[in-house]
C-alpha cells in the first residue's frame, strides 16, 4: 500500500469520526436544551408561545453545535492536514509522510512508501478518534437517560406543546394545589358556524357565539373532599364529571352575559362568559331602484340582490307578492323566486328577470319585489334579512285619464251637497217665517245663512284648486268636475251677495244653481289623486259638543319610573369601590361587568381595566375612576344666578 | 508701678476703661437675654407641611410674641384653628397672601327624586376652577360674575373647588323628603308629554285635565292643595278661580309653582305669575334637531317679568323663563310652548334634555322637606374667609423690633469680643500686663 | 298650544290613504263629545319624513302589504320610543290577507311579538265604556273578509302602557262615512275612536 493510499484511508476513517463526533455534539445539544427547558417550564409554567419555540431552538442548538465540531476538525478535509495530524502522533515517519502526500509528487516514492510502511502504526488513529467520539457520547447518553426520566407531561409539553395542555404540567411545590389552580376551557361554536374548536388556558372570559359549547377543564379531582367542587351559573349549580384526576363541566354559551361561579374548599375563581350575537344577515336589493307605475303590464323587471352575513348564509331568494282586486277585495299570492343555497358562505347574490307579460297582469295589481336571505343558525332560529321592498304597480285606466290612483274628491263633494242642502233648507225656512219674525231677527239670520255660504264657497275653491293643481302625478289644468265645482263657486257666490244684502228670496235660485252644479261634479269621471288626498275640514264650532252619549272619562294611571341601569351601575360601583376588601374586589367587579357588558357597554371595558390592573398587582384607581365617569351622568356648568334651581 | 499718665487716668486708660465696661454691659445683656428666652419675629413662607412643624415648635420650644406668615392659599383648616389658638394665647399673628385664590363652595341637594346636587362657587371673575368629587375630576369651570354654578347629576356626598393653590370643599349635609306633584291643564299633547317625562324621572303625580262637561280626566284623589301632600303645582293651561286661589295658597305657604305663559296671562294667576306674555315668536317646524339650543324651534311667548322676577333663560333679548319668591313659595313662568316637540322631534337624547329641563323647572321651586345627615369633616368651603374671620385681614408683619431687644445674640457676642479685643490691645500696647 | 291633529301615515309600499273619511269622522266625534282643542281636518304625513314628530298620533291603514322602507323604520322605532301612538287598522279585515300578515310582521321586527289588549284594559273605560272590549263593526258583523269577528285587540304594550294599537276589525270601513251621515244614527259608531285618541293623549 502506498503512502498516499494510507494516508487517504485514514482521512475517510478521521471524517467519519468526525461526522459521527458532530452528531453526538448535536444531540446532547439538542437534549440539553430540551431538558433545560423542561425544567423551566416545570418551574415556571411557561406560557405556550414559549414553549413553542423549545424545540426550534433545541435544533438550532444542535445545528450550532454540530457546526462548531465540524469546523474544528476541518482539517481532516485535506490529506495534507491529515498526513500531518498522523506524524504527530507517530514521530518515526520524520515527515516522510507529508513528502510522500505533496502534489508535486517525488521521484524517490517508492522509497517513502517504504520508509512510511516501516513506521506506520494504525494504531496511531485509534485514540483520537475514541477521544471524538466518547465524551459527547457520554454526555449525550447521560442527557437522553436525564429525558427519559422526565414525565411524559413534562415532555410532551417541550415536543408538542399545544393549547389546552396547562392541565399536563408538572404541580408545584410547596402550597397546596386546589382543582381550580388550573383551568382550560375548550370553545366548540355550533356546528352551522363551522368555526373552529379553539382552546384556553386560564381565561377570565370566554367569548363565543350563543350555544357554543363550553368544556371547563381542570384537574385535582383526586384530590380530599371531591364533593367541595361546585360550578354555579345564574341557573343552578352543574355537577362536574371526573375521569382519573381530570374533571370537567359543559356548559352552553347564553344569550346574556353570566358569571360562572367555581369554587373548591374555600377558593373561588370567576369566568364571565361573553355571548356573541349571530346577527340577520344584511341583503340589498340594486336593483330595481326604485318604485314604479307601468302603464300596461310589459316590460322586463330587472332584480338583483347581494347579502351578507358575518357566519353564513343559508339560502337567498327573491320574494313577490301579487296582489289583484280593488274596493274591498284583494287577494294576494307570494312567489318564491331565484333561490340560491351558497353553502355557507358569507356572501351571496341572486338575481331574477320578471317579464310582466307573462304573468298575466291586470290594470290595478300590484307587485311587492324584495330579497330575503337566511342563516344557517340553528340555535336560535334561523336570522333573516330582507331588502328594501320595491312596488311596482299596473294602471288601471277605468280610474283615472292616464293618472294614477285613489279617490279624492269623493268625500269633499259629498259633504258639500249635504251642506248646501242644508243651506237650501234653511234659507227656504228662513223665507217662510219672514212675516213672523222681527226684522233684526231676520236680518241676523240672513247675514248668517250668508256667512256659511261664503264657508262653503271657500270649501269648493280648495277642492278646484287641488283639483287643478296635481303636479307631482304630472297634471296641472281643468278637468271636467273642476269646471263644475267652478260653476258652484260662482253660483255660490251670488248667493252669498244676495244673502249679505238681506235677499233671501233672490239667493235661493244661486243655491239651486249651485246645488245641481255640486251633484253633477259628484258623478262626473272621478279624477284620482295618489299622494294628494283633499283635505277634509270638520266645522268644529256646528258639532262641538253635540254628543249625546254618555260618557266619563277614566282616571289616569301612574306612569313608572324610568329604569336606570347606567345609574343603579353606579351606585353598585360606588359601593363596591367604597366597601369591598381587596380580596373580593375582583368578584365584585366581574359580576358587575358582566352586567355591564350589556347595560353599559362603554363602561365595560373599562371595568375589564380595572380587572386586569387588580390581576397584575397594579393600581386600579385611574381605570375605576374612568369607569365611574362612563356611568355618571354630564355635569352643566351656569353662571352665578340668585335663583336656586331652574336650567 | 503705674506712669504718670496710667495713675491719672490718660485718654488710653480711659478708652480701655470704656471697653471693659461695655464688654461687661454686652455679657450681662446676653445673660438676661438668655433667661428671658426672647421671641424673634418669624417670617415664614409657607407649604403646609413646613408649618405643621413650626407650629408645633412655636407652641412648645419657641413661644414667639409674634409670627408672620406667607400664604399661598393652601392652608388646612386645623392649622387655621391651631394659628387663631396662638394668637388666642397672646402670640400676635398677621399674614398675607401670595397667590392665593379667594375661593368658596356651597352645595346642596337637588330636588329631584334622581337626586343630584348644586353648587355655588365663589371666585374672582376669570378665574378657572376645577371642580372634582371624591372619585376625580369632574368639570373646569370658568367664574364669571363672581362665581359659578355647577349642577351635578350623580350625588357625591362632598364637592371640591380647586383654583390656583386655594381648595375649597363642602359636604351635602341634607336629604331632601319629596312629595307629589299636581298637574292642571287640559287633556293635549303637552300636559301628557310633561306628565310623562316627571313621572319616568320618579315624581308621583297627581293630574286634574280638563276634557269634556262629561268629565275631566284625572289622577290621584281630589284633596286640597298643601304642601302636606305636593312639592310643587304645574299650571299648564287656564284654571278656574278657585283652583287659582288654592294655587296662590299653596305658594304663599312655601309650595311651588311652575306655570306656562298661557295659563299666567289669566287674571286669576297673573298675580302669581313672574311676568306676562308678551307676542309670541315662532318656532321652526318641523323640529331642527340640529340646532345646538334645542329650544329655538319652540314657539316662545317672551315674558315681560315683573320688577321683583329673576331671569332665568332668554332666547336672544326675550325672556323665556323667570321665577319669583312670594312669601314661603317660589313661581317658575315658561314662555315656551309645546316642549313636547322637543322630546319628540329632538336630536339623540332630546327625551332626557326634555326630562331634565322640567325636572330642573319643579327642582327650582320644588317644596322640600329636609333631614340632616351626618356632616362629613375635612369639609373647608371658604378657606380665605375663614382665615380672615379667625386672624383679621391680611397685613404686612409690624415693623421694626418686636418685644424682644432687637438686636441678634450673634451681634452682642461680636460687639462684646471686640470690646474685650480693643482693652487687651490697648493694655498690651502700652506695656501694661 | 297646538291642537290635536289627526294624522295619516304614508307609506310607500301599499295603499295607505285607503281610509281617506276616517279622519274627519275621528275628529268629529272628538268635537262632539269632548272639548280636546283639535285641528277640523287631518294631515297626511311620510313615515320617513321629519314632520313625522310633530304628530304624536298616527293612523295606519290600507288593504295591500305593508313594507316599511329603512328610513320608515327607523322613524317609526324612534316615534314610538319618545311616546308617539300608533294606530294600525286592517282595511282588509282578513287575518289571512296580504296586509294583516306583512303589517303584523313589521310590527314584530320593531317592537317584539304583539300582545293581546285585555278586554278591561283601561283603553276601553279612557272615555266611553265598552264592558266587552272592542266594538264590533259592520263588516264583522256580515261576514266581510275573514268572516270573523275579532274578541280583541292586538298592542305594542311597555309597562302596561299600549304604544301600538293593532286592530283586525276595520275600522277603517267602519268609519268611513260622512260625518254628517252620524246625525241619523242612533249611536256614534265612531266612539271608539274618541277612547283611542283619549288614551292616547292622556297615558
Amino acid at each position: 500500500m502506498t503512502a498516499i493510499e494510507r494516508v487517504r484511508r485514514a482521512r475517510a476513517a478521521l471524517l467519519g469520526a468526525l461526522t459521527a463526533s458532530a452528531l453526538l455534539h448535536a444531540a446532547a445539544a439538542f437534549a440539553l436544551v430540551l431538558g433545560l427547558a423542561a425544567l423551566l417550564d416545570a418551574a415556571t409554567q411557561a406560557s405556550l408561545s414559549i414553549r413553542k419555540a423549545v424545540v426550534p431552538l433545541a435544533l438550532l442548538g444542535a445545528t450550532v453545535a454540530a457546526a462548531v465540531r465540524l469546523w474544528r476538525g476541518r482539517g481532516a478535509l485535506g490529506l495534507t492536514g491529515v498526513a500531518l495530524f498522523i506524524e504527530e502522533q507517530t514521530p518515526g515517519l520524520q515527515y516522510a509522510l507529508v513528502t510522500a502526500v505533496e502534489p508535486a509528487g517525488h521521484r524517490d516514492a517508492s522509497l517513502l512508501d517504504r520508509a512510511v510502511e516501516q513506521s506506520w502504526s494504525s494504531a496511531a488513529l485509534h485514540s483520537p478518534i475514541r477521544r471524538a467520539l466518547i465524551p459527547p457520547l457520554l454526555v449525550g447518553v447521560v442527557l437522553l437517560g436525564a429525558l427519559a426520566v422526565l414525565p411524559r407531561a413534562a415532555l410532551s409539553r417541550i415536543l408538542d406543546p399545544r393549547a389546552g395542555d396547562a392541565l399536563l404540567a408538572p404541580r408545584g411545590l410547596g402550597a397546596p394545589e386546589s382543582r381550580l389552580t388550573t383551568l382550560v376551557v375548550v370553545v366548540t361554536p355550533p356546528p352551522y358556524a363551522r368555526l373552529p374548536t379553539e382552546t384556553l388556558e386560564e381565561p377570565l372570559s370566554v367569548r363565543a357565539l350563543v350555544g357554543s359549547a363550553i368544556h371547563l377543564r381542570g384537574r385535582g379531582a383526586a384530590l380530599p373532599a371531591p364533593e367541595s367542587l361546585r360550578v354555579e351559573t345564574p341557573g343552578g349549580a352543574v355537577l362536574p364529571a371526573i375521569v382519573g384526576d381530570t374533571w370537567s363541566v359543559s356548559l352552553r354559551m347564553p344569550e346574556a352575559p353570566q358569571v360562572v361561579r367555581l369554587t373548591d374548599r374555600g377558593r373561588s375563581r370567576l369566568l364571565t362568559l361573553e355571548p356573541v350575537v349571530d346577527a340577520s344577515p344584511t341583503v340589498v336589493l340594486r336593483s330595481p331602484e326604485r318604485d314604479t307605475t307601468y302603464g300596461l303590464p310589459r316590460g322586463i323587471i330587472s332584480v338583483d340582490a347581494t347579502a351578507s352575513d358575518d357566519i353564513g348564509i343559508e339560502r337567498v331568494w327573491i320574494e313577490l307578492l301579487l296582489t289583484t282586486g280593488g274596493g274591498e277585495r284583494f287577494s294576494t299570492t307570494t312567489r318564491t323566486l331565484a333561490t340560491v343555497s351558497p353553502g355557507g358562505a358569507r356572501a351571496a347574490a341572486a338575481s331574477i328577470t320578471i317579464r310582466l307579460d307573462t304573468m298575466r297582469l291586470g290594470p290595478g295589481d300590484v307587485l311587492n319585489l324584495r330579497a330575503v336571505a337566511r342563516d344557517g343558525n340553528t340555535v336560535s332560529g334561523p336570522g333573516e334579512g330582507s331588502s328594501e321592498t320595491r312596488t311596482i304597480r299596473i294602471h288601471d285606466p277605468s280610474l283615472a285619464n292616464a293618472i294614477p290612483i285613489v279617490p279624492a274628491s269623493v268625500a269633499v263633494l259629498d259633504t258639500t251637497v249635504l251642506s248646501q242642502r242644508m243651506l237650501i233648507i234653511r234659507a227656504e225656512t228662513l223665507l217662510v217665517r219672514r212675516r213672523r219674525m222681527p226684522a233684526d231677527s231676520f236680518r241676523v239670520q240672513s247675514l248668517r245663512l250668508g256667512e256659511r255660504q261664503l264657508m262653503l264657497y271657500d270649501r269648493v275653491q280648495a277642492l278646484i284648486l287641488e283639483l287643478e293643481t296635481a303636479t307631482d302625478v304630472g297634471f296641472v289644468g281643468e278637468t271636467e268636475e273642476s269646471k263644475l265645482l267652478r260653476v258652484a263657486g260662482v253660483a255660490m257666490r251670488r248667493a252669498e251677495d244676495e244673502l249679505r244684502k238681506i235677499r233671501v228670496a233672490e239667493a235661493l235660485p244661486e243655491m239651486y244653481r249651485a246645488l245641481d252644479a255640486l251633484d253633477k261634479g259628484r258623478t262626473s269621471r272621478r279624477l284620482y289623486l295618489r299622494g294628494m288626498l283633499p283635505r277634509i275640514v270638520v266645522d268644529l264650532e256646528q258639532v262641538r259638543l253635540k254628543g249625546t252619549d254618555s260618557a266619563s272619562a277614566g282616571p289616569r294611571p301612574a306612569r313608572l319610573p324610568l329604569a336606570d341601569l347606567r345609574r343603579a351601575l353606579l351606585t353598585r360601583l360606588d359601593r363596591i369601590v367604597a366597601g369591598t376588601g381587596a380580596a373580593a374586589l375582583a368578584d365584585s367587579l366581574t359580576m358587575l361587568r358582566a352586567v355591564a357588558l350589556t347595560g353599559a357597554p362603554d363602561a365595560a371595558p373599562l371595568l375589564a381595566r380595572a380587572l386586569e390592573a387588580i390581576r397584575g398587582g397594579t393600581d386600579p384607581a385611574a381605570a375605576l375612576r374612568a369607569a365611574r365617569r362612563a356611568l355618571d351622568r354630564a355635569t352643566e356648568s351656569a353662571v352665578l344666578s340668585p335663583w336656586r334651581g331652574g336650567p | 508701678m503705674r506712669s504718670p499718665g496710667e495713675s491719672r487716668g490718660g485718654p488710653r486708660l480711659w478708652l480701655e476703661r470704656i471697653a471693659r465696661g461695655l464688654a461687661l454691659l454686652l455679657l450681662l445683656w446676653l445673660l438676661v437675654d438668655v433667661f428671658r428666652g426672647r421671641a424673634e419675629p418669624l417670617r415664614a413662607s409657607v407649604q403646609e407641611r413646613d408649618l405643621s412643624a413650626e407650629l408645633s415648635r412655636w407652641s412648645t420650644a419657641a413661644d414667639p410674641a409674634s409670627v408672620h406668615l406667607e400664604s399661598e392659599g393652601s392652608i388646612a383648616p386645623f392649622q387655621r384653628d391651631w394659628l387663631a389658638a396662638l394668637s388666642g394665647a397672646g402670640t400676635r399673628v398677621t399674614w398675607e397672601s401670595r397667590g392665593g385664590v379667594p375661593l368658596a363652595i356651597a352645595v346642596e341637594p337637588v330636588a329631584d327624586p334622581e337626586g343630584g346636587v348644586r353648587a355655588w362657587i365663589a371666585a374672582p371673575s376669570g378665574t378657572r376652577v376645577e371642580m372634582e368629587d371624591p372619585a376625580g375630576p369632574l368639570d373646569s369651570l370658568a367664574a364669571a360674575g363672581g362665581g359659578a354654578r355647577l349642577l351635578v347629576r350623580s350625588s357625591p356626598a362632598e364637592l371640591r373647588a380647586r383654583a390656583g393653590g386655594s381648595t375649597a370643599g363642602s359636604a351635602v349635609t341634607d336629604s331632601l323628603v319629596l312629595g307629589r306633584l299636581l298637574l292642571l291643564g287640559r287633556v293635549e299633547w303637552e300636559s301628557k308629554f310633561v306628565a310623562a317625562a316627571l313621572e319616568e324621572r320618579g315624581w308621583k303625580l297627581d293630574a286634574r285635565l280638563r276634557l269634556s262637561p262629561r268629565g275631566d280626566v284625572r289622577q290621584g284623589p281630589a284633596t286640597s292643595i298643601d304642601t302636606a301632600r305636593y312639592a310643587a303645582v304645574l299650571v299648564l293651561d287656564s284654571i278656574g278661580n278657585a283652583e287659582a286661589q288654592a294655587v296662590g295658597r299653596f305658594v304663599r305657604e312655601g309650595g311651588g309653582a311652575v306655570i306656562a305663559v298661557s295659563a299666567a296671562d289669566a287674571a286669576a294667576l297673573a298675580a302669581l305669575s313672574a311676568g306676562r306674555s308678551t307676542a309670541a315668536l315662532q318656532g321652526r317646524e318641523p323640529f331642527d334637531s340640529t340646532l345646538s339650543e334645542p329650544r329655538r324651534s319652540l314657539e316662545l311667548a317672551p315674558i315681560a317679568p315683573r320688577e321683583d322676577a329673576v331671569v332665568l333663560e332668554r332666547r336672544g333679548n326675550a325672556v323665556a323663563v323667570a321665577a319669583r319668591r312670594i312669601e314661603r313659595g317660589r313661581v317658575v313662568t315658561t314662555g315656551y310652548r309645546d316642549t313636547w316637540r322637543w322630546r319628540m322631534g329632538g336630536g339623540e337624547g332630546s327625551v332626557q334634555a326634555h326630562r331634565d329641563w322640567w325636572a330642573d323647572l319643579v327642582a327650582g321651586v320644588a317644596h322640600a322637606g329636609r333631614v340632616t345627615r351626618e356632616a362629613r369633616p375635612d369639609t373647608d368651603e371658604a378657606p380665605l374667609a375663614t382665615l380672615v374671620d379667625l386672624l383679621g385681614p391680611a397685613r404686612a408683619p409690624p415693623a421694626g423690633p418686636g418685644p424682644g431687644f432687637g438686636i441678634s445674640r450673634a451681634w452682642l457676642f461680636g460687639l462684646l469680643a471686640a470690646a474685650l479685643l480693643l482693652e487687651w490691645a490697648s493694655r498690651r500696647l502700652r506695656g501694661a500686663p | 298650544m297646538k291642537p290635536f291633529t289627526f294624522a295619516t301615515g304614508i307609506y310607500a309600499s301599499g295603499d295607505w290613504e285607503s281610509g281617506q273619511l276616517v279622519p274627519a269622522v275621528v275628529i268629529d266625534s272628538l268635537a262632539r263629545h269632548t272639548t280636546l282643542l283639535v285641528s277640523p281636518g287631518g294631515v297626511n304625513v311620510p313615515l320617513d319624513s321629519a314632520e313625522l314628530f310633530e304628530y304624536p298620533f298616527l293612523f295606519l291603514t290600507g288593504h295591500l302589504a305593508v313594507r316599511f322602507t329603512a328610513a320608515e323604520r327607523r322613524n317609526l322605532l324612534r316615534f314610538v320610543d319618545r311616546g308617539g301612538f300608533v294606530f294600525m287598522d286592517d282595511h282588509n279585515h282578513d287575518i289571512n290577507g296580504v296586509f294583516h300578515k306583512t303589517a303584523t310582521e313589521e310590527l314584530a321586527r320593531l317592537f317584539g311579538p304583539l300582545r293581546q289588549v285585555p278586554n278591561d284594559h283601561e283603553l276601553y273605560r279612557a272615555f266611553f265604556h265598552f264592558r266587552d272590549g272592542p266594538p264590533a263593526t259592520n263588516h264583522e258583523m256580515n261576514g266581510w273578509g275573514d268572516n270573523l269577528v275579532h274578541e280583541h285587540l292586538l298592542g305594542v304594550i311597555r309597562g302596561g302602557r299600549i304604544d301600538v294599537l293593532y286592530s283586525s276589525k276595520d275600522y277603517s270601513s267602519e268609519w268611513s262615512m260622512h260625518p254628517e251621515s252620524k246625525r241619523f244614527m242612533e249611536v256614534d259608531p265612531s266612539r271608539f275612536a274618541v277612547n283611542i285618541v283619549v288614551y292616547a293623549l292622556t297615558r
